[in-house]
Formats: C-alpha cells, structure tokens, sequence
C-alpha cells in the first residue's frame, strides 16, 4: 500500500496543480485516460465543495485542506479532509427520479456529487473534531 | 483549452479543443454568453470533436448555453463528442436535452430541415 499526502489552498486555482501531483503518483501511471479522467472530475467536484461551501460559514477558521491518496492493489481510496465548517456532500445527492428536464435546468452544476457517486464505488462521510473527512473508494485497472 | 469562433451560413459555429476544466470554463461562459446575445438568427454549433475533456464545472457552462438559447427560441447543436464526454452528458442526464450529433456535417443539416 502506498499512500501521499497533498496540502491544497483555500483556492480552485490550486486544482491545477493537485491534478499535477496527482499524474505524478505510483497508480496514475498505469490507469487509462478515461479513469484518470473520472479522477480528476471527482478532485474537481469535491474541492470546489470544500472551497465554496466549507469554508463559506466559517470564513476566517484556519485553512487546512489535505487530499490523501491511498492505493492499494486495484483500489484508490481518495481522502478529503478539511476544517471548513460541517459540510456532508452526500447531503447533495439528487435522486434521480428528480432528474428531469426542469430540475436538471434549475438546478445548474447541482449534479456533480451524482457525477463524483456514478465515478466512485463508495462515498463515505464524517465529521470527525473540527474536520470534515470525506472518503472516496474507486476501483483502478 | 482554445475556442475557435466560425460562421456558416446562418450558424454560428463555436469550436472547442483541448480541456474544459474549472481553469477553463469561465471563459468559456463568457465567449459563449457573448456570443448569444449578438446571434442574428439564434442558431449556434459547439463542434466538441477536439475538446479531449468536460468537466462538472465545463458541463454548467453547457447549460447556461441551452437555457440561453431556449429563451432566444433559438437552436443549439453539440457535434463530435468523444466517447468519455458522451459518457459524462448520459449519466448527467444531460444527454435527454441537448440535440447531438455526431460529426459538424450531420449538425449542420439539422438546422436546414425545417
């Protein structure tokens, strides 16, 4: 098992550069576009969550935000950690009966934890002291 | 991630290469925006066979597009999108709004139907 630690600013230019030191991990050298694809949306989708919602009720609380990148064998365990303000993404999650014609136009980039959900095999959520922990699981070839 | 403005009869054509990321989008947004509120005859084509990558924040931009459009009375076409972008409109939902196409030729002929 391999596991590295990213320190991510409270900015989304940063996503750039998590990208980058993502392609450079031991697992992104074997995983196909599509897949590194489907794990850049879900970097995308979930630090643009911490930083606009997070950190938005708690604005001057000290900025720590930490991705972790846990492989082991065929499986990437992505860890979102922050001291934002209590935010569950899950509580984000549309069903998809709602999906329709109206709620997909009213409700613009409202999908995206669905999208994170449809690319991932596990989401999970906790609040755990003064962090939001959020823990992807993802099947890698 | 380069947007390429072109014009085709009546069809405003918007041609996206590259990726359309958080980096990119807004001005996306902006150009695309821009470019329907000067549209004569409210008839626009994003050709996507170059754009290697949309994600959840290029996908808003999409929509911003359509709702801009639907409110013209106008006509959009989204043609030659890649098999992982098509991938992202389906489990969206997107897929159900939007009129694709698969090449600019098959897209162009769909505004000269009716």
């Amino acid at each position: 098992m391999t596991e590295t630690v990213l320190q991510i600013n409270k900015d989304p230019k940063e996503l750039p550069r998590a990208e980058q030191e993502m392609l450079k991990l031991p697992f992104a050298q074997n995983c196909d576009q599509e897949t590194l694809d489907e794990i850049y949306t879900i970097l995308e989708e979930l630090l643009l969550n911490i930083i606009n919602y997070g950190f938005k009720e708690a604005p001057k609380s000290i900025e720590d935000i930490s991705v972790i990148f846990r492989e082991d064998g065929n499986t990437l365990t992505i860890i979102f950690r922050d001291n934002g303000a209590p935010f569950n993404p899950l509580t984000k999650l549309r069903d998809e009966n709602e999906r329709d014609e109206f709620n997909l136009e009213m409700n613009i980039g409202g999908w995206g934890i669905n999208m994170v959900r449809d690319f991932s095999e596990q989401l999970d959520y906790k609040r755990e002291g003064e962090f939001n922990i959020f823990t992807v699981t993802k099947k890698i070839n | 991630m380069e947007i390429t403005i072109e014009q085709e009869n009546s069809v405003r054509i918007i041609a996206l290469s590259g990726r359309l990321d958080i980096l990119h989008a807004e001005a996306f947004e902006n150009t695309i925006v821009e470019h329907i509120d000067n549209l004569n005859e409210n008839k626009m084509l994003i050709d996507c066979e170059n754009l290697s990558f949309i994600s959840s924040a290029g996908l808003r931009v999409f929509m911003i597009a359509l709702k801009k459009m639907k409110a013209k009375l106008g006509k959009l076409v989204l043609t030659g999108m890649n098999e992982s972008n098509r991938k992202v409109f389906q489990i969206t939902g997107y897929e159900k709004l939007f009129t694709i196409a698969e090449s600019r030729e098959e897209g162009l002929s769909l505004f000269y139907l009716s």
